[in-house]
């Protein structure tokens, strides 16, 4: 690809600049500083490769003027015979880049740019193809990686992604898999995590081992327990034995004793069992029934002397019945005492009453007239409704009397008004009817209406006369002017009809009606056209001009001349009667009429008004008429009442006096004679009631008096008479209770009597029973007496306890030691002494004891190892771990697989790299070689190795001699860089497309020998690319411009 | 059993529990097809192991068994020799256990007659070299139907130690009708008849090596001496290996549907849990993506997710890339830049053999570490060679596009 001109729109201080016709080998762009030739440079490298981001710290070259970008011509190198140029453009920073042809025919953008330019990125171009100084100078960007990758990648064939990426990424998945003493990497952590896992395993491996010491252990214990368990019992039963001898000594020293004191105590022949028990039992009772014969001798003697002393009053106990009822009544008749004296008070009350009723109804009244008062329902029934009678003759006297008054009242007021409506009447002046006024009014009406009709008339006969004068004028100078006449009409009708009969004749109705009907409206259509040609003729002949002038017209006129002078006769006679009946006596004036129209509105009002008012009148009269009526009746009425009240009185009266009242009484007095009369009489009965109460409680207490009278004469017992007959009741009841007392206490010591002889004869008895048991005992006993059964009891009582000691001991002995032991116990117990006892009964309990503590101590340890073993039983975590552990096996297998594939990818990757370098590179290196060598003169005649970094390069000069790039002078360096640039554009153009390269003012450090040969270098360059070198020095300008054939220089600036 | 990494705690916890679920069924199995007696012919299990609790539910479900009647008749191989069992746990007393390396004969009766014979030996050692099947007594004339219960090696079955090894004719010779097999884990009938020979094989797979349907077999044997026999699968788990070739996949969403696909119908054809290993192959464009570790594990995880939706559970224990980009190789390898300097380079290596050069130094750093020795020590050329052909992979996957091909 070369560029074959440029057009600059805008771009830093270029504005619409154009440069033409470069040179397809080296243009040399000469100018002074700042004219520019940066900018071109920066111009072109943006053009193939875009516009930096406006947010770069790069310098944007935004134009004053135009828009920035422009247009480059490039050429194909490809084929010179048919040089296609191709135009790139661009506009604006974000511009896209069109690809066109000359004729500016669009064909492609940014794919098809790329494809121009190959593999080369911006990168690449700007740090290889199109320098500065800056670039030459800076290693670095020779040595960048995506220079190295495009070197690989475009000197190589096309890589997806840069190598060193790739290497990258390689390291990185190896580095985050494994790395030697790290611990977060993968397999790292695996490997710790399975050490654990293993740990754990190995402990549980352990397990089965352990499982089967654990039985072996706990069948170990087990018959250890056992042994304990026989040495134990042992113990405990030697323990038991000797602790059964210790309980049985005492028993056997109290036995021996008790045997030795039977054998020295003198024997009894027999003795009774319990016979001193019985004994005393004896004695005890025998002193018993000597004693309770003593007290019941004594008290029968006492009873007999009570008993003589007591002296009872049967007379007065016989009464005790009575006695008893007059106890039981005297509280009874204590209250009928008093009830007897209040019901005499209350009788004395209720005639205090009566007194005073009788002197309410009167001084002159007493008990006789209050009873002969007739207050039976029939007579209160009569009194009220008299009452009632009384009161609706009052009620009716006082409405008569109030209508009366109010008839009075309204006639008066009807009075007066008739006569200020007759006062009001007359200041109307008696006025005419108002229906003949309105007559008036009416024709007053037509006449103002028709005299103007008059004039009519009048101006129209004038008009009439004035025409018919002007058309007989005129007629006399024309010819006579007809009328349509209408007997055509009549002719054609009849002609209808004789056609109808001759078709009827003919039998040719149908036609012959056609015809006739035709005929008949034929001449209907005459008929009304000829009026209303006469119509208009006449309305037209009324204003016809000369040329309508026609005898018709003129006896026209002359009809309607008589007509309208008939017609204004009429109105006028019309007129002249209306005037009359006005009271005209001739046809008014419109003045006149208004005036007189006027006078008779007023009178109209007037006669309205009297009207009214007489209207008024007369109802007023009515009225009064009516009230008049109504008070004569009202009076009537009264009369009538007073009249029947009188009568009703009279009878009043006379019924007051059979009933002993006062006649002044009137009906509403009575009720309350009535209740005072009722209440007397109730109070009388209430008096009766009290009387014969009283009758009854005075033989009540009479009979009560009389049985305690009586009963105390039986019972000769002194009383006073004068005393309270309830006091007597009482001391009857007071010395009844004492005689029943006394006889009560006889009847006691009677029987008292009869029961101690009873006791004294059994107990005398029972003394001699008992004498004779108690011989009897002494019998048994082998005594005599008392004294003697007492000694012989007590050595008979000694034995038997010595025999109960004998037999406690033996059975205590029994209890302890067992009947099967028994002798072994006593033969032991007679050669061992308590001491002895003591001292083996202590040394077996201490050997229990520690035997029991060995027992629990090996029963605890194989509880716990019971619970170990059921542990281990239940643990399924060894195969879960070993899962575990196989999982992360092979986990880590499959990293170390992966981190293989990784390795030897990287290695492969490395050793292609290697061969590329080997290979390939050399090539380039080459290239380098023969340029650096041309450069210096032959100097340097080898550059040795391929560099990844600086230090790596080494030159050897044709001596042999081999340095470092670090020796090197800036100069040298740069020349370096340069020839290695010169290596990479020839390779990359051989293995891609071949871009023009652009050189800005990269010689100045070079001598002029070495300028010269850096030139000498460039036209090489220039047969394989395109080169634009920018200078400002004019003898650079001139050197390469006579080194390489071809050149074109181009002033800029 | 071996773990399968990347599962959660409760898949481990279900396939710890798979040979206890196996060795459940068989028992039940005893119970629901009423059979006369179990013959157990070895490596019962692991005793390296030394696991007390596996022996226990191994009693346990000979005490179920036995309750109901059914006698056990167990030989011990050599994974599981008898003084490496626990002497705590005891055997229900309705198990004979043939403990001596001398061939025992006990008759197995029902109802007072005897209705079969079993001749059965165990070896003490876990190794043995020696032809036991020969020490074994020619069956006798009275003898009822005769099973011989023995721990070997038959004609030398590769892949598996020459234990006990033996002709198939020694079997023959000694007359019996059935052998009852143990020391080779896969379901094998060596011979179904005359006599009939057969490793039943382990109940349940323990690693992606045991793939395939595993179980137990039921012997019928009519009063003719006919025999039927029945294999029943056991296993609670089933390992399998599955390849899928992803040719003409251009993308991950095409490719995980593809591996659910098939996994989901392998599943249902099998018609039990499943943990499977997945091996990719074929030329495809995405062969850059799952040539990436922590990609291809994504992938995995995503394909696991979705097989959680299967009626039968899946596990994928492994996913393998043999998958390459879609280029042509040779064509590449003409090429005079990196990518064809590759390609020459694993040509290169590939032609040298074992580990030497550049493939010892690149996996020295691994290679010399002692903790990941071993996932190369066993390393064969073969693997090696694998490892090499991914690497290229890798590389060419990354750098050359599929417009270079």
């Amino acid at each position: 690809m070369k560029i074959n001109g440029l057009y600059i729109d805008g771009f830093g201080t270029f504005h619409d600049t154009r440069f033409d016709d470069f040179s397809g080998t080296l243009t040399i762009l000469k100018g002074p500083n700042e004219a520019g030739k940066t900018t071109v440079l920066q111009f072109i490298r943006r053009m193939l490769y875009g516009f930096p981001d406006g947010r770069s710290s790069e310098n944007q070259y935004i134009p004053s003027t135009g828009t920035i970008g422009g247009r480059l011509y490039l050429t194909d190198d490809e084929t010179e015979a048919t040089t296609t140029t191709t135009v790139l453009k661009r506009t604006g920073k974000r511009g896209n880049p069109t690809l066109s042809t000359l004729d500016d025919i669009p064909f492609g953008g940014e794919a098809e740019l790329r494809q121009m330019l190959g593999k080369a990125d911006a990168g690449f171009y700007n740090a290889i193809c199109a320098i500065g100084l800056g670039e030459l100078a800076d290693f670095r960007t020779l040595k960048g990686d995506g220079i190295q990758d495009h070197l690989w990648s475009a000197g190589t064939g096309s890589l997806k992604v840069p190598v060193s990426s790739l290497r990258k990424d390689l390291q990185n998945d190896l580095g985050a898999i494994y790395k030697k003493s790290r611990k977060k990497q993968i397999l790292n952590q695996k490997s710790t995590e399975l050490a654990d896992i293993e740990s754990e395993i190995n402990r549980l491996e352990l397990l089965q081992d352990e499982y089967d010491r654990l039985h072996e252990q706990r069948s170990g214990n087990e018959s250890t327990i056992e042994t304990f368990e026989n040495q134990f019992k042992e113990a405990e039963t030697a323990f038991r034995w000797f602790e059964r001898l210790q309980n049985a000594w005492e028993p056997f020293i109290d036995l021996q004793q008790a045997e030795k004191d039977v054998v020295a105590l003198p024997k009894v022949a027999s003795f009774p069992e319990d016979g001193l028990a019985r004994l005393e039992n004896y004695e005890c009772r025998i002193d018993e029934i000597q004693a309770d014969l003593k007290m019941a001798t004594a008290t029968c003697q006492s009873c007999t002397e009570e008993l003589d002393a007591i002296a009872c009053n049967e007379s007065l106990l016989e009464k005790e019945p009575e006695i008893r009822n007059l106890e039981r009544g005297v509280e009874k008749y204590r209250s009928d005492t008093t009830s007897k004296e209040t019901l005499s008070q209350k009788i004395a009350q209720a005639r205090a009453v009566q007194n005073q009723l009788t002197g309410c109804l009167g001084p002159d009244w007493d008990d006789a007239r209050v009873r002969a008062v007739d207050i039976s329902l029939s007579a209160k029934t009569f009194s009220e409704k008299t009452g009632e009678t009384f009161e609706q003759f009052t009620d009716e006297r006082k409405d008569f009397e109030r209508e009366i008054a109010a008839a009075e009242k309204e006639r008066d007021t009807l009075q007066e008004k008739i006569a200020s409506l007759e006062k009001n009447i007359r200041m109307q002046g008696a006025p005419r009817s108002v229906k003949i006024l309105q007559n008036n009014l009416d024709d007053l009406r037509s006449l103002r209406a028709k005299i103007p009709k008059l004039k009519e008339y009048n101006d129209t006969i004038a008009g009439l006369e004035v025409q018919e004068a002007q058309t007989q004028e005129i007629l006399g100078q024309i010819p006579g002017v007809n009328n349509l006449p209408l007997w055509p009409a009549v002719i054609m009708v009849l002609c209808g009809v004789l056609l109808l009969g001759a078709g009827w004749y003919l039998q040719e109705l149908l036609i012959a009606a056609i015809a006739c009907v035709v005929l008949i409206l034929a001449a209907g259509v005459y008929v009304v056209s000829a009026k209303s040609t006469t119509e208009q003729r006449e309305k037209s002949l009324v204003t016809a001009t000369v040329a309508e002038a026609t005898p018709e017209k003129a006896a026209t006129l002359k009809g309607l001349k008589e007509k309208a002078i008939r017609e204004r006769g009429e109105l006028n006679a019309h007129l002249e009667t209306l005037a009359t009946s006005c009271g005209f006596a001739e046809v008014p004036d419109t003045e006149m009429i208004a005036s007189y129209e006027a006078a008779l509105r007023d009178e109209e009002k007037r006669a309205v008004r009297e009207s009214d008012l007489q209207g008024q009148a007369d109802e007023v009269v009515r009225n009064l008429k009516i009230t008049e009526t109504t008070l004569e009746y009202f009076r009537q009425e009264k009369i009538e009442l007073d009249t029947g009240q009188q009568t009703v009185l009279e009878q009043w009266t006379l019924w007051l006096s059979g009933q002993g009242l006062s006649k002044t009484l009137m009906p509403e007095n009575l009720p309350d004679i009535y209740t005072l009369v009722r209440q007397y009489l109730e109070k009388e009965d209430t008096i009766e009631g009290y009387r014969n109460e009283l009758i009854n409680l005075q033989a009540v207490t009479a009979a009560y008096e009389w049985t305690a009278q009586e009963i105390a004469d039986a019972a000769h017992l002194p009383y006073d008479s004068n005393r309270s007959v309830d006091l007597l009741v009482e001391q009857l009841a007071t010395q009844l209770s004492e005689e029943r007392s006394f006889r009560n206490r006889a009847t006691t010591l009677a029987q008292k009597k009869t029961g101690h002889e009873q006791d004294i004869s059994d107990w005398n008895s029972r003394f001699i029973t008992e004498k004779e048991r108690l011989v009897a005992l002494f019998g048994k006993g082998d005594a005599s007496n008392t004294d003697e059964f007492r000694t012989n009891a007590g050595l008979f009582v000694e034995h038997q306890n010595l025999r109960d000691a004998i037999e406690k001991a033996t059975l205590s002995i029994l209890a302890t030691a067992g009947p099967r032991d028994y002798d072994t116990v006593i033969a032991t117990l007679q050669t061992m002494s308590p001491a002895q006892l003591d001292e083996q009964i202590a040394a077996k309990k201490t050997e229990s004891e520690d035997l029991a503590q060995r027992l629990s101590e090996l029963k605890e340890e194989n509880g716990n190892i019971r619970a170990k073993i059921e542990a281990i039983e239940e643990n399924g975590d060894l195969i879960t771990l070993r899962m575990k552990r196989q999982e992360i096996l092979e986990e880590m297998h499959r990293y170390s697989r992966n981190w293989a594939t990784l390795a030897l990818a990287e290695k492969m990757l490395s050793m292609a790299v290697e061969t590329y370098e080997r290979e390939r590179q050399p090539l380039i290196i080459r290239e380098a070689q023969s340029f650096f060598s041309e450069i210096t003169g032959g100097r340097y005649a080898k550059i040795l190795t391929p560099f990844e970094s600086e230090g790596a390069i080494r030159l050897e000069e044709a001596t042999g001699l081999q340095k470092n790039v670090r020796d090197l002078s800036t100069g040298t360096a740069e020349q370096l860089y340069l020839a290695l640039r010169f290596g990479y554009i020839r390779d990359f153009g051989r293995n891609g497309t071949s871009l023009p390269v652009i050189f800005d003012d990269i010689l100045v450090n070079f001598d002029p020998r070495r300028q010269q040969k850096a030139c000498e270098a460039i036209r090489l360059l220039t047969e394989t690319n395109q080169v634009f070198y920018f200078t400002c020095h004019p003898e650079t300008a001139a050197m390469l411009e006579d080194a390489v054939e071809g050149a074109k220089v181009v002033e800029i600036g | 059993m071996q773990g399968v990494a990347g599962v959660d705690d409760h898949t481990t916890q279900t396939l710890a529990e798979a040979t206890y679920t196996a060795w459940d069924r068989i028992t039940d199995l005893c119970l629901t097809k009423n059979v006369d007696f179990l013959v157990l012919s070895g490596d019962i299990y692991d005793s390296g192991d030394k696991n007390v609790h596996a022996q226990l539910r191994f009693v346990k479900g000979l005490k179920k068994i036995a309750d109901h009647g059914i006698k056990s008749y167990i030989v011990h191989g050599n994974h599981d020799p008898l003084p490496f069992w626990s002497s705590s746990v005891k055997l229900p007393p309705e198990t004979c256990r043939f403990t001596s390396s001398e061939p025992e004969r006990v008759v197995h009766t029902r109802n007072g007659t005897a209705v079969a014979t079993i001749v059965g030996a165990s070896i003490p050692e876990r190794w043995t070299a020696e032809n036991i099947v020969s020490t074994f007594p020619e069956k006798e004339r009275d003898w009822p139907f005769t099973i011989g219960v023995v721990h070997c090696n038959v004609d030398g079955v590769a892949g598996h130690d020459p234990y006990a090894p033996c002709a198939r004719q020694d079997l023959v010779n000694a007359g019996y009708d059935y052998w009852a097999l143990g020391h080779i884990h896969l379901p094998t009938v060596i011979q179904d008849a005359n006599p009939a020979i057969i490793y039943c094989g382990n109940p349940q797979g323990r690693h992606i090596g045991e793939s395939g349907p595993r179980g137990c077999y039921l012997v019928t044997v009519d009063e003719q001496k006919r025999l039927q026999t029945e294999f029943l699968p056991t296993q609670a788990v089933r390992f399998e290996q599955i390849t899928i070739n992803i040719n003409g996949v251009v993308t991950l969403d095409g490719f995980t549907d593809l591996t659910s696909d098939t996994l989901g119908a392998r599943s249902e054809e099998l018609e039990c849990p499943m943990i499977c290993r997945i091996t990719l192959e074929g030329r495809t464009a995405i062969s850059a993506l799952l040539s990436n570790a922590g990609d291809l594990r994504d992938l995995r995880e995503q394909i696991s997710e979705d097989c959680r939706m299967f009626r039968y559970p899946v596990i994928i224990e492994r996913m393998k890339n043999r998958t390459y980009p879609v280029i042509d190789r040779e064509t590449v390898k003409e090429r005079p830049d990196l990518a064809g300097d590759i390609c020459r380079i694993t040509d290169a290596l590939l032609a040298e053999s074992g580990t030497g050069g550049p493939i010892q130094e690149a996996l020295a750093p691994l290679f010399t570490n002692h903790r990941y020795r071993h996932s190369f020590e066993n390393c064969s050329d073969e693997e090696l060679q694998e490892i090499v052909r991914e690497a290229e992979g890798l590389l060419l996957s990354r750098l050359v596009g599929d417009e270079d091909s």
